[in-house]
């Protein structure tokens, strides 16, 4: 598949999502005043790339800031893993907050409770 | 003349640091966004994290856009869109951003009624209710977010949401809504 690579605004993440190597990376701030438009063709890849059974995906996100609806868009895009997750892919998240930045650390915390797999919260 | 130093020290009876007024856009609200975060993290005397008082802005800021955006075929729309004022402001250590704009008085029950509602709940109750409102519909849904905004308002708000509304006519009224953050 394409490699996924949108550059970083001021109210998007970067996105860099390679097929080849397995690993997703989204890093920045989301909100967008339409994050539906923005994260459709992201869940979209994502979709298309787990149905086209890969061996193991690595994820690796650093996001400072993410409005509530943004927030819906990246739960959409974690329950597409959740299900390839159950039925037998390999998956880790690493999801990099700052160690002084509490707030960032809930948003994460909040995520990780919902989902099965290994999902770590690394403090930089 | 406009008397600016009588407006400004208005402004500052009300301890506002921060107010835009006018019609809203996405590129005012990045803006914004990047002026809080400097003015905030320069240190106003207070050990608050600028992302709480910024989450509460975006929400507001954009629970307003989105609004007008469904109010494009009203006939006071440009009302609407003129209506808008956002400002954020200190009160001793807390900060606290308040938001007004003119609503369509059909409209304005339902949203007091949901204000209540969630000013009625407890911390863990807000939570539920949050996480089950993400998980409803889909990303083709009309009302895809509705009601997040507020919730997550009134998760991260010291205190219950305010809000106050003054009669225009017997179709509009104006809202105003405050968060402390």
């Amino acid at each position: 598949m394409e490699r996924l690579f949108i550059k970083e605004s001021k109210s998007t993440p970067l996105v860099d999502f390679d097929s080849d190597r397995g690993l997703l990376v989204l890093k920045g701030q989301s909100y967008p005043e339409d994050p539906f438009a923005f994260f459709k063709p992201i869940i979209e890849w994502v979709k298309e790339y787990l149905a086209s059974n890969p061996k193991t995906v690595s994820l690796e996100f650093t996001l400072t800031y993410i409005n509530t609806s943004s927030s819906k868009c990246i739960m959409m895009l974690l329950d597409a893993l959740e299900e390839s997750f159950d039925n037998g892919l390999t998956i880790d998240l690493r999801w990099f907050c700052n160690e002084e930045n509490e707030y960032e650390q809930e948003c994460a915390q909040e995520f990780q409770e919902d989902y099965t797999f290994p999902f770590e919260i690394v403090l930089v | 003349m406009i008397h600016l130093q009588q407006l400004k020290k208005s402004l500052e009876e009300y301890r506002v640091l921060i107010c835009f007024s006018g019609q809203f856009s996405q590129g005012i609200v990045e803006q914004l966004c990047d002026s809080i975060k400097g003015q905030l993290s320069e240190g106003l005397g207070t050990k608050q994290n600028p992302m709480r008082v910024i989450s509460i802005f975006v929400e507001q800021a954009q629970n307003i856009i989105n609004y007008n955006q469904m109010k494009k075929s009203h006939k006071n729309y440009d009302q609407f869109l003129e209506s808008s004022i956002v400002t954020i402001g200190k009160n001793g250590e807390n900060f606290f951003v308040t938001s007004g704009n003119i609503i369509d008085n059909n409209d304005l029950q339902p949203l007091l009624k949901k204000i209540d509602h969630l000013n009625s709940l407890e911390p863990g109750d807000l939570k539920t209710l949050y996480k089950e409102v993400m998980k409803n519909g889909g990303l083709e849904e009309p009302e895809r977010s509705a009601g997040l905004g507020l919730i997550h308002m009134a998760r991260k708000s010291r205190s219950p949401i305010e809000y106050e509304s003054y009669p225009i006519n017997e179709e509009l009224s104006y809202f105003q809504i405050n968060v402390n953050g």
